[in-house]
């Protein structure tokens, strides 16, 4: 069975698994991978089962039941991390509902440089940057470590998570700041 | 260290923005952004703004006069109207993430973490063993390229050190020649300049002891030649 195999492997795979390496692996279809990861989840993503599975940028792993995080950390010995400025919190909550961004466009949002701010993010591995071939700039996504530390099985659980992301409105606005922007600096 | 703390927690025009409508319980309109245009002003003078966000805080003060401007005078038309509506668009979508941001604070605070299973431990292979598809070459190009991407940060550097190290010599230069003489001319001390950049050293180095009190100077006329004299 798909799932059997699937769950076998996540769990012997301490770190998350791309969803294209399970492809090549069980060399099998989209839709078959695809159904078995969404039965899988509907099984385990409840509050009675102590494991949970979460996917983040193609990636899925086996994580904690989040009811249980005091336990664990326990377990683990490990501190929640420290507390976020108003800025970081800001800057985090862009990126991670419109991710990935540019740091341009991230700029247009809070209406002030994030330069600082993004490097902190980046140390405390709370974000992570990739290259965008297309827009021949770094990218910001949220990491992993960030979306578990939310006790999120996913970013799009965040609330209003649809609208946010996929506001067209806010995209054009993103636009039209960036233009006039980049007028104001020809002008000068 | 201190002066990174201080950037974090200044959020920036948006923000204070967003503070001084919602304080006045408005919505945000052009009608309620021209009404704080003078307490936003106030804040920005008071406030000890760092120098890096002074630009920004600049950029939205200027399309808030705008749009006060507009409003004290609705007959004067100017090319770009839309100015005014696209700050109160962009600070509604700040809002926006301002809001959603409240709530991820509190689910980061709440400590429902999720934990992943600890690594595995890898078993150390004995030597070392490079990936095949590294070649002297492939590591040669990667290194390559990490130098262009950096050569203009070391342009920069170069420049930035040899003015600075200029501006020194000629101040110490100056110092001893006044010393000796007690008073010459400018025109003294740039007569073996090479370059503009060396003239400008020089009256920097001349601006500098100024300031420091070592030397008095005194020009006749615009455009004269300044006497550089022994401050006693």
């Amino acid at each position: 069975m798909m799932t059997t195999a699937l769950e076998s492997i996540l769990f012997a795979s301490a770190k998350p698994v791309a969803i294209s390496t399970l492809k090549k692996m069980l060399d099998v279809s989209d839709e078959v991978l695809l159904e078995a990861i969404a039965d899988i989840k509907g099984r385990f993503n409840v509050e009675s089962f102590g494991i949970h599975v979460i996917e983040h940028e193609g990636k899925i792993q086996l994580v904690t039941n989040p009811s249980q995080a005091e336990r664990v950390a326990a377990l683990l010995k490990e501190e929640t991390d420290g507390e976020l400025t108003r800025p970081s919190v800001e800057t985090l909550t862009i990126i991670a509902y419109r991710g990935p961004i540019t740091k341009p466009e991230i700029e247009q949002i809070r209406g002030v440089n994030c330069t600082l701010i993004i490097r902190n993010l980046l140390v405390r591995g709370l974000i992570e940057e990739a290259d965008d071939v297309e827009r021949l700039q770094p990218v910001y996504t949220v990491s992993p470590d960030f979306v578990r530390h939310l006790g999120l099985h996913s970013i799009s659980e965040l609330p209003d998570y649809g609208d946010l992301h996929e506001n067209e409105k806010i995209t054009q606005l993103i636009e039209r700041l960036q233009d006039e922007t980049s007028n104001e600096s020809s002008c000068l | 260290m201190p002066f990174e703390i201080k950037l974090e927690q200044f959020s920036g025009p948006l923000q204070l923005l967003l503070d001084l409508i919602e304080g006045e319980k408005l919505s945000i309109t052009e009608v309620s952004l021209a009404r704080v245009t003078e307490g936003f002003l106030k804040h920005v003078d008071a406030q000890d703004v760092p120098p890096e966000e002074l630009a920004d805080f600049l950029i939205v003060a200027t399309k808030l006069l705008l749009i006060k401007s507009r409003a004290i005078l609705p007959q004067l038309q100017l090319e770009e109207e839309e100015d005014g509506s696209r700050l109160a668009d962009q600070l509604r979508m700040y809002k926006q993430f301002v809001d959603a941001s409240r709530t991820i604070e509190s689910m980061y605070l709440s400590g429902n973490v999720m934990f992943p299973r600890e690594r595995t431990i890898l078993v150390k292979a004995r030597g070392f063993v490079p990936p095949v598809s590294v070649t002297p070459t492939v590591l040669s190009e990667a290194f390559r390229s990490l130098l262009k991407r950096l050569e203009p940060f070391f342009a920069l550097r170069r420049a930035s050190l040899e003015r600075v190290v200029s501006v020194q010599e000629r101040m110490t230069e100056l110092r001893d020649a006044i010393v000796e003489r007690s008073r010459m001319m400018f025109r003294d001390m740039v007569g073996g300049a090479t370059s503009k950049v060396d003239v400008v050293v020089s009256f920097l180095a001349l601006l500098e002891l100024m300031k420091q009190r070592i030397v008095k100077a005194a020009q006749g006329d615009a455009f004269q030649d300044i006497v550089i004299s022994k401050s006693e």
